[in-house]
């Protein structure tokens, strides 16, 4: 062992001297600034350009006041652009009346399906199959709006029409103040069935919450019940339940918000007449509809009425995605983080990049003011086998309690087994290789051409949208995560650029739409593909930002402080560590957006409008996958027009799932190589 | 510049060198507070870490630290003999590794965290006008309490990243020189050379710490700041990071926070303690000098406590 | 399709495909009324001198006024409002071709074309004056028929529509109740209905299929896509108090066909003397001739004076206005233009390049 190398001596330390002053190139700074600029300026001209198209957009709907008073429009009852005499009148009670009670009876029969799901993917399926049909479910969430209308329209109407008949021969004297909820005659689009359909669109989400909510119900909460001998239905009703309330609560009020943007469907089941208290098994109008069928044709005073709709269905559904965000936030306890569990719902990502359940949290629930204790179990005799172990009532309630779940799970597999059979069956057969490569037959009878102009038309909006979206929503959550510092002005910029991407998660797809359409296309004079891949960037910028915050939260702080402390400049920090690390989670945030962008038919409506040709320009209109099914399904209803419509759903469904099962893999790897 | 030293892990019984300017001060330094406490040779002027005629690469100036409006170190005022070794020793919770990240402005990446006073690297003002964080960082390098390298980088890269992110430009020779160079130095060569280009991720924990220490090495830092390097380490690991850490004063300054008795004993020449008065006050500086001096012979009534393991 | 013509189609599509990326450069485009779109589009594919959006009349007009088309479709003649958009410009009104709009049925246990209507009983049916089926007023003219006690779903088109223009124009000429309760006269785009059962459904294939899925339904679509639903099977036919020679008034019902919407497209004197003047924009409803369908409408193309496209746009008129285009009607529901309308129409695309 030889001994050290002896000190250096003095002098020669002396002569070692700092080699540089502290500071830095001034490149290092700049390329530094740099990236704190992009990073501030994408957040800025993000949030600067929607404020715009809000702002054009209230704009618009000063005539309306000045004309009708808010109040006067609120509460019209009368929706007339032409009347027989005098002035147009503008009211938006009946939309108002039609949006909220579609989205109510819609949530009355998705709650309780959401839970019984929720639960069944939780405790009561067998481990092995918890997986695979929580997936399914969250696949249901991944059919458009537009597929949904479709099926409703040329199966579940026909269908289901015995059973409105039935009931309104059964009740229909029935008078709740005056109010008859069932009498006939039945018609074609009604409450009844709008409100089906709707239930299965906001299931998923509402599912997904409640799923997430039920999984942080503590291990020893499920098996202290289990150890006073509750029976497994016991212990959902005694811990579960009375756990999990506030998130169901929150989880039905975000439902409740999503219910009320939904325009496609609705505008094609729901038989477009406005009125208030009509009868269930009759026609109604929504605030969503009611946009989507007259903004293309309307100008003036109308226009400027339909605008106004919109504001009031962009205040409806901000102030119920508010609610639900405090409710699902008081249910994580004050813990969230910002934007927590709604944001990561809406986005899609709740399911591919879980919070671990906290292993033992202190045994009470959240909520303990609303959440009864759970009562004492009741003393049996202590037979331990067969079927003397259980009182007949437990053991029938019990019973009882898993039968409900296991049908609502139906009720959620059910829709989206028999929508996927309806595609394949009508949509397989129309689908050959010219299918992609042909143009929409003219003549509707026709069972020739194909959708190559809304394939390829789909395709260029998507990459609009990708491109504006992606960039601006990735540095955008970089400003958010990365640049704003907490406590300091870019603190509260960052903050407020938070709140307003949360705000736009829950902006209705059509709203978006009217909103391009006042901005963008009446501003450029025409419909183009520009129009239309800006409002489907607008609804997938959100999604990217929140999808990429989330992730770059879960880059370790420590490999940061690593480089930092190796004397790296921020934008290395921030381009050799954080985007490594998130990139996946950011590409599976991007393929989200992307999904859920490409299956929107509302935005597209009044801004790329759609094109019998085959079109690659951008400065004019163009066809879309979803659109085109949405023409063919009002314009020709000839069987042979249905069948491409459908094979068109068939290949937007399978773009959608690629998609999804693309970011979700993506992610997934991501992980396994975290736990490496 | 090669590493005489091999690996050998009976290593651990090697001496330290204290060494001051001019004459080393050898002296043994054995393990055990009974024996350092009966043992207590005072020594030259060198005992005041302070002693203006020694060299100081880095210094405090009655630094404080904050949390937003809360401070948890207060007036800190210690400077850092060049070549030496000095241990940052105090109950949990006085502000040591705050005060540690405060020396290379770590501290203030913190939202709301900052400090006050000066901190002198060089005579140069480390919270000066025109001082910048980076630059700060890329000469007084840090290790981590839980080694962290890059994980899904190579051995090499990791070694690499510094001289990579302060765009040291270099061939592939001078890159594999500088790998080769602070990998040995690190005393981690023989064990990784053939295996520069797998994962950081998949080494040990004591080989991933050993492998932190060379990548800070790499930027060639005038100071290495050390925050309880070994506490997430085997004992085995823990020697012979200490024995890197020993090897490495003839290169830069170590400051090194530690929970460890034996180890500040071990390994530094200077040793400063820092405490809390009363709870919720921030941590003082209460007594700072050669090491031997205060473990064996503490003027304070509180550091003897704390080094004898009666308080904290 | 003959051979000439197939080659031409071809042709046109491998053009299509190769100009694909340059969009429709050198083509003409137009854009909306919906009703003819099906013919415009056959044409245009058959031609390749242009390419027609559906998108309704008014959005047709207002695509126009920002010259973002070189020529709209519409159904409704512009109101004087919407001609001063224009600031004076001077708008081309050249007619294509007949059409007529159908009133289907849906009544439980009545079939074949045999409900009788005459429009004083239809504007009632729409207005909401009569709301049961074996209302007196219904029961009357239709002596044989068992109709139900049933109320009357009224299928409606819930978008602004020409369809719907037209059958308002003809119900505020002949039903009093219509006139004043839904629509004072004119081609209103967007009725009142008054109806109480009224569903409203987006496009003629929403009113269809409304038709279709309400039992007891009545609703207004047009020819050609009622015979694309499959509704032709049971339309009413529709009456008018008319002097026939020799008879003196009598009340004659119609169905729509080819023959009866012929006729229903055939000027009057005093049209002819209208057209002659070159004003084509001429309302054929509620025509005097004693066989003619009462609800025979015609459809214009809007050209803008002085746009520097509109030499292709003539060229797809004459083209639109040829043998070949206007032999293919038939199979879609419409009717050739024949007559003094053709030719005046002839003679106004002349003037236009
Ligand atoms: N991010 C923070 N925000 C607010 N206070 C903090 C933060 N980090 C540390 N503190 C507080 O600052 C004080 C000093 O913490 P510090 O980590 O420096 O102590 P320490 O001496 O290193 O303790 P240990 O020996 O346990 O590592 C403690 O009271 C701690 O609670
Ligand atoms: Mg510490």
């Amino acid at each position: 062992m030889t001994p050290p190398p002896p000190p250096a001596p003095p002098d020669e330390a002396l002569a070692r001297q700092f080699p540089s002053p502290l500071r830095r190139t001034g490149s290092s700074v700049a390329a530094d600034r740099t990236y704190v600029g992009l990073a501030v300026g994408a957040a800025v001209i993000a949030v600067a350009f929607v404020g715009y198209l809000i702002w054009n957009t209230v704009a618009q709907t000063g005539e309306v006041w000045s004309t009708f008073g808010v109040w006067g429009f609120l509460t019209g009852e009368q929706w007339l652009p032409t009347p027989v005499s005098g002035a147009p009148i503008f009211g938006a009670l009946p939309f108002i009346y039609g949006t909220l009670m579609t989205s109510i009876l819609a949530l009355m029969i998705a709650v309780p399906a959401a839970i019984g799901i929720a639960l069944a993917t939780v405790v009561l399926l067998p481990k092995k199959l918890r997986g695979p049909i929580g997936a399914m479910i969250n696949l249901l969430a991944a059919v458009p709006s537009v597929i949904f209308g479709l099926w409703g329209l040329t199966v579940l109407v026909p269908f289901l029409k015995p059973a409105l008949e039935w009931l309104s021969t059964t009740f229909g004297g029935l008078s709740i103040f005056g109010w008859h909820p069932f009498e006939g005659p039945i018609t074609s689009g009604s409450y009844l069935i709008s409100a089906l359909v709707l239930a299965i669109m906001v299931l998923p989400i509402i599912t997904a919450i409640i799923r997430e909510v039920l999984l942080t119900v503590p291990r020893d909460q499920q098996e202290a019940a289990y150890a006073l001998g509750a029976t497994r239905w016991e212990m959902v009703r005694n811990s579960m339940l009375p756990w999990a309330r506030s998130g169901i609560v929150g989880a039905s009020a975000l439902g409740l918000g999503r219910a009320v943007g939904e325009t496609i469907a609705i505008a094609l089941l729901l038989g477009n007449s406005p009125g208030i208290f009509t009868s269930l098994v009759g026609p109604g109008s929504t605030l969503a509809s009611i946009i989507a069928l007259q903004t293309g044709e309307a100008s003036g005073l109308q226009l400027s009425a339909l605008t106004a709709l919109a504001v009031v269905l962009f205040v409806l559904a901000f102030g119920i995605n508010a609610l639900a965000r405090l409710l699902v936030r008081r249910h994580e306890g004050g813990a969230a983080r910002k934007g927590g569990l709604v944001s990561r719902a809406v986005t899609g990502i709740v399911g591919l990049f879980p919070r671990r359940a906290p292993k033992n949290v202190q045994a009470s629930p959240p909520l303990a003011a609303g959440a009864p204790p759970p009562p004492p179990p009741r003393r049996e005799p202590a037979t331990i086998s067969g079927s003397e172990s259980l009182s007949r009532s437990r053991r029938v309630r019990s019973r009882l309690g898993e039968g409900v779940v296991w049908f609502s799970l139906a009720f959620g597999m059910v829709p989206l087994i028999l929508v996927i059979w309806e595609m394949i069956r009508v949509g397989l057969p129309a689908i050959s290789g010219s299918f992609f490569t042909e143009l929409p037959p003219t003549d509707p009878s026709s069972y020739a051409g194909g959708i190559s102009n809304a394939l390829v038309g789909t395709l260029i909006l998507m990459g609009i949208a990708t491109l504006i979206a992606a960039p601006l929503g990735i540095l955008t959550a970089l400003f958010i995560r990365d640049v704003a510092r907490p406590g300091t002005i870019s603190g509260k910029i960052g903050s407020a650029v938070g709140f307003v991407v949360d705000i736009l998660l829950g902006v209705p797809s059509i709203v978006v739409g009217l909103i391009v359409y006042l901005g963008v296309v009446i501003v450029m004079g025409h419909f183009s593909a520009w129009a239309g891949g800006i409002a489907l960037a607008i609804i997938m910028f959100p999604v990217v930002v929140r999808a990429s915050d989330e992730v770059l939260q879960l880059v370790p702080q420590a490999q940061k402080e690593a480089a930092m402390a190796l004397g790296a400049p921020k934008w290395r920090t921030t381009l050799a560590i954080v985007i490594p690390a998130a990139l996946p989670g950011i590409i599976t945030g991007v393929l989200l957006g992307v999904a859920r962008a490409s299956g929107e038919t509302a935005p597209l409506l009044f801004t790329s409008l759609g094109n019998q040709f085959f079109s690659t320009a951008l400065n004019e209109p163009i066809s879309a996958i979803p659109q085109l099914i949405y023409q063919r399904t009002i314009q020709v209803a000839t069987p042979a027009s249905l069948q491409l419509a459908w094979g068109a759903a068939l290949v937007l469904v399978a773009i959608i799932f690629i998609l999804n099962i693309g970011g979700a893999l993506i992610s997934r790897r991501s992980r396994t190589l975290e736990a490496r | 510049m090669t590493d005489p030293h091999s690996s050998g892990s009976d290593e651990a019984v090697a001496e330290p060198q204290l060494e001051a300017r001019g004459a080393p001060a050898q002296s043994s330094m054995p393990v055990g507070n009974a024996t350092l406490a009966s043992e207590a040779p005072a020594t030259s002027a060198l005992a005041d870490p302070n002693d203006p005629s020694l060299v100081h690469p880095m210094r405090t100036l009655d630094l404080s630290c904050y949390f937003g409006s809360h401070k948890v170190v207060e007036g800190i005022s210690l400077a850092f003999p060049a070549n030496t070794v000095t241990a940052l020793i105090g109950p949990s919770g006085c502000g040591k590794s705050t005060f540690l990240r405060s020396l290379n402005r770590m501290h203030e990446l913190v939202p709301g965290a900052r400090a006050e006073g000066t901190v002198l690297l060089h005579d140069q003002d480390v919270y000066g006008k025109d001082a910048d964080p980076v630059a700060v960082r890329r000469a007084v390098g840090m290790v981590f309490q839980r080694p962290n390298p890059f994980p899904t980088k190579s051995i090499a890269d990791n070694i690499w990243a510094g001289p990579k992110f302060n765009r040291v430009k270099g061939g592939k020779a001078e890159r594999d020189d500088v790998v080769e160079r602070t990998l040995r130095g690190a005393g981690l060569w023989d064990e990784v050379k053939n295996r520069l280009t797998a994962p950081a991720g998949g080494l040990s924990g004591g080989q991933q710490q050993r492998l932190c220490i060379a990548r800070a090495l790499a930027v060639e830092p005038d100071v290495l700041l050390m925050d309880e390097p070994c506490s997430a380490l085997d004992p085995q690991s823990t020697l012979r990071i200490e024995d890197l850490i020993r090897e490495l004063k003839d290169r830069v300054t170590v400051i090194i926070v530690t929970h460890n008795m034996q180890q500040a004993a071990r390994v530094s020449d200077y040793t400063g303690v820092i405490t809390i008065e009363n709870e919720g006050e921030p941590g003082c500086l209460i007594e700072t000098g050669l090491t031997r001096d205060v473990f064996g012979n503490p003027k304070h009534s509180r550091t003897e406590a704390y080094v004898t393991g009666r308080f904290g | 399709m003959n051979r000439s013509l197939r080659n031409v189609a071809l042709l046109s599509a491998a053009g299509l495909s190769l100009v694909g990326s340059a969009s429709a450069f050198g083509k003409a485009t137009g854009s909306g009324a919906t009703f003819p779109a099906i013919a415009y589009q056959t044409w245009c594919s058959d031609s390749g001198l242009c390419s027609y959006t559906g998108v309704g009349s008014g959005s047709g007009i207002k695509a126009l006024a920002a010259k973002t088309v070189n020529f709209a479709g519409s159904d409704v003649i512009m109101t004087d409002a919407q001609v001063a958009t224009y600031g004076g410009a001077n708008v081309t009104y050249v007619p294509t071709l007949l059409g007529a709009i159908a009133i289907p049925l849906n009544i439980s246990g009545v079939t074949g074309n045999k409900v009788k209507f005459d429009g004083s009983t239809l504007g009632d049916i729409f207005s909401g004056a009569i709301t049961a089926w074996n209302d007196p007023k219904i029961t009357k003219i239709n002596k044989g028929i068992a109709f139900p006690a049933a109320p009357i779903t009224v299928c409606v088109r819930s978008d602004a529509s020409g369809t719907s223009g037209n059958l308002s124009n003809f119900l505020s000429k002949v039903s009093a109740s219509y006139k004043a309760k839904v629509s004072a006269g004119g081609q209103n785009q967007t009725p009142a209905w008054t109806a109480p059962l009224k569903q409203s459904a987006s496009g003629n294939a929403g009113v269809a299929n409304c038709i279709n899925t309400n039992n007891n339904s009545i609703g207004y679509v047009d020819l050609g896509d009622a015979m694309r639903a499959g509704l032709t099977t049971n339309v009413a036919a529709i009456g008018q108090n008319r002097i026939v020679k020799g008879k003196g008034r009598v009340m004659q019902f119609v169905i729509p066909s080819t023959k009866s919407i012929q006729l229903g497209g055939t000027p009057t004197a005093a049209q002819t003397a209208k057209i002659k003047a070159g004003d084509l924009k001429i309302d054929f409803t509620a025509s005097p001739n004693s066989n003619a369908y009462p609800i025979t409408t015609t459809t214009f193309i809007l050209v803008r004076a002085g746009m520097p496209n509109n030499g292709e746009v003539s060229q797809v008129l004459s083209y639109f206005l040829g043998k070949p285009a206007q032999s293919k009607l038939e199979s879609l529901g419409f009717v050739a233009l024949s007559g003094a309308l053709r030719t005046g129409a002839n003679k106004a695309l002349s003037n236009l390049g």
